[in-house]
């Protein structure tokens, strides 16, 4: 690389110039920052609302068709017998008699006495077809349901037909039974929430999963338990303790500055930075459920249980004012002063139900008031994602 | 410019005091370099900021080894080459470019007296005059020390046109030097 003095002159003016620093271009590069970090924010937050969109999704379809597919063998099926008719004087005519088949037993010789097998139970079938229509013994009287089916002895053997006596005998209807499959018992639904929230009874259930705080993009989790007490008309009442952990970026809490003067000015400034905030929530409210659906609304207190942070200390003494300050810096539990201690909650929530015990807890939360919150750590919008695992 | 490295891994976490902090530590040498490869203090600015994003965003990128004065430099550098090339009008004017014949090397400046006369605004005004790619190439190779090879890369241009606008470059810039020698001021 061969250099002229020119270049030489014009790098040499270059490098020994100074530019003044401009706080304009800083504020203009501030605010390309925050639309940077707002943009990642939001392309994160249709992330995760994808993916749970996509797991509520294949949960649904993995669950769905199990409990809708309607069974041809319901447990619930019941055995009814129906009253036996009273006996009929059914006489076989001369001719009916003579055309009737030597019976096999009349060969071999057997018991004069008639012997009548006892009565098979006909499979049960969803099938309005089931009970052999053509049956003349069929004397079932009115059934419980449409899905029933007879039972008649199939096979007579009547060693009595032999004898010319035993002609004139009358034939005795056989008793009969029927199968009914009451309606109620086929809707799956019914059965699923019947066993998870019996009605007049208490029920506890964990939650598990994160809150999302969507205007800063960051997930802490959640964990708590749910005691809930179920009304008439599947209305229910709930009642939960949670604990849940909210990481913020760092933000500032608390500033002191402290002087000395001796041999010349000492200078010592202390800053608390929270990195994540501890509540304790109790929560409160109502619920509403139809078929493997519940509908929640309600309200709730946080409690700001603690906080983590970073203590950053600056020493500068009026001797080394040339010099940058020393600075060092400490993390663990902080002083929550400057922070709101209580907030107020509204919330409305959906759950599924992906399992007799297991629901897919989704809410959202409202903050109720202003927050005295340094800007950076208000967030009044957040959502739950949660399971829900009934226990008893 | 020496960086602290906490300093740095503060940026990286995204505490905007420690952005804060670098920024107004690249700014003198960074805003120098901008205001060299744009026309006026505003866009100059407005690519300053944008070399600083890419700058804050590649910092996990940043080889160890590198100083990072002479990392952020180039970034910046690419960033304003970068936006050169995007624009079409700009592409098209390297297109129309008439190559002639390579200017010979011109001479009878005093730089002695250039030194008491001129200052680096001055010297950036004339800069500034220059035909875009020719400045372009005078200020990567002059000023910032690229090869040709990698201002042709860069400019998407040879290498034997990028030797004929660093001539071109110089040879004006050694007339308007001379010009303005007995003159005090020159327009900025």
């Amino acid at each position: 690389m061969s250099m002229e003095p020119i270049d030489d002159f014009f790098k040499k003016k270059f490098e020994e110039r100074d530019v003044p620093f401009n706080e304009a271009h800083w504020a203009a590069a501030q605010q390309l920052l925050d639309r940077q970090q707002a943009r990642r924010r939001a392309i994160w937050w249709w992330w995760w609302a994808g993916f749970m969109g996509v797991v509520l999704a294949v949960a649904v379809f993995i669950t769905w068709p199990a409990w809708w597919m309607p069974s041809p063998y319901t447990p619930n099926a019941s055995l009814q017998a129906l009253p036996i008719p009273e006996k009929q004087e059914v006489a076989a005519s001369k001719q009916q008699v003579a055309k009737r088949p030597t019976p096999l037993s009349t060969k071999l010789n057997a018991p004069t006495t008639a012997t009548t097998q006892p009565a098979k139970a006909a499979p049960v079938s969803p099938s309005p077809s089931g009970p052999p229509a053509s049956n003349p013994t069929s004397t079932a009287g009115p059934l419980a349901s449409n899905l029933s089916s007879v039972a008649t002895n199939a096979v007579t053997v009547d060693s009595a037909a032999a004898t010319p006596a035993a002609q004139e005998a009358p034939l005795t209807p056989l008793p009969a039974l029927a199968f009914s499959v009451e309606p109620e018992a086929v809707s799956p639904a019914a059965a699923l929430t019947t066993t998870v929230k019996p009605a007049g009874k208490w029920h506890t259930s964990t939650l598990m999963g994160g809150r999302i705080y969507p205007t800063q993009g960051k997930v802490g989790p959640v964990l708590g338990i749910r005691v809930s007490y179920a009304l008439a008309n599947r209305w229910s009442l709930y009642a939960e303790a949670l604990y849940h952990a909210r990481p913020v970026a760092p933000s500032l809490t608390q500033r002191s500055l402290q002087q000395q003067f001796g041999f010349g000015r000492n200078e010592q400034s202390y800053e608390l930075q929270a990195t994540s905030l501890h509540y304790a929530d109790a929560n409160l409210g109502a619920s509403y459920r139809f078929s493997r659906h519940i509908i929640y609304a309600g309200g709730g207190l946080s409690y700001l249980a603690g906080a983590r942070g970073q203590l950053r200390r600056a020493i500068k003494a009026e001797s080394a004012v040339d010099f940058a300050p020393q600075q060092t810096t400490e993390e663990g539990w902080i002083d929550t002063g400057g922070l709101p201690d209580f907030q107020l909650r509204a919330q409305a929530g959906y759950e599924y139900r992906l399992l007799p015990r297991l629901g897919l807890h989704l809410r959202a939360q409202y903050r109720i008031g202003a927050d005295a919150a340094p800007l950076a750590l208000d967030a009044p919008l957040s959502i739950d994602v949660m399971l829900n695992y009934s226990l008893w | 410019m020496k960086v602290d490295p906490t300093l740095l891994k503060d940026c990286a976490k995204g505490n905007r005091k420690a952005q804060f902090a670098l920024y107004q530590q690249c700014y003198p040498t960074l805003m120098e370099v901008c205001l060299r490869y744009r026309k006026n203090e505003a866009d100059a600015a407005a690519m300053l900021n944008q070399a600083f994003l890419k700058i804050l965003s590649q910092l996990h990128r940043r080889p160890t080894k590198a100083p990072f004065e002479a990392w952020a430099k180039r970034i910046t550098i690419n960033t304003l080459i970068d936006d050169f090339r995007k624009n079409r009008k700009v592409k098209e004017l390297i297109a129309a470019t008439d190559i002639q014949e390579l200017p010979e090397s011109y001479s009878g400046v005093n730089y002695n007296e250039a030194e008491q006369q001129f200052d680096a605004e001055q010297l950036e005004a004339m800069i500034r005059q220059l035909p875009p790619v020719s400045a372009k190439v005078f200020n990567l190779y002059a000023v910032d020390g690229y090869p040709h090879a990698e201002i042709a890369e860069l400019l998407g241009i040879s290498a034997g046109t990028s030797r004929w606008h660093l001539a071109s470059a110089r040879k004006k810039l050694q007339d308007m030097m001379k010009k303005n020698m007995n003159s005090p001021k020159i327009a900025k």
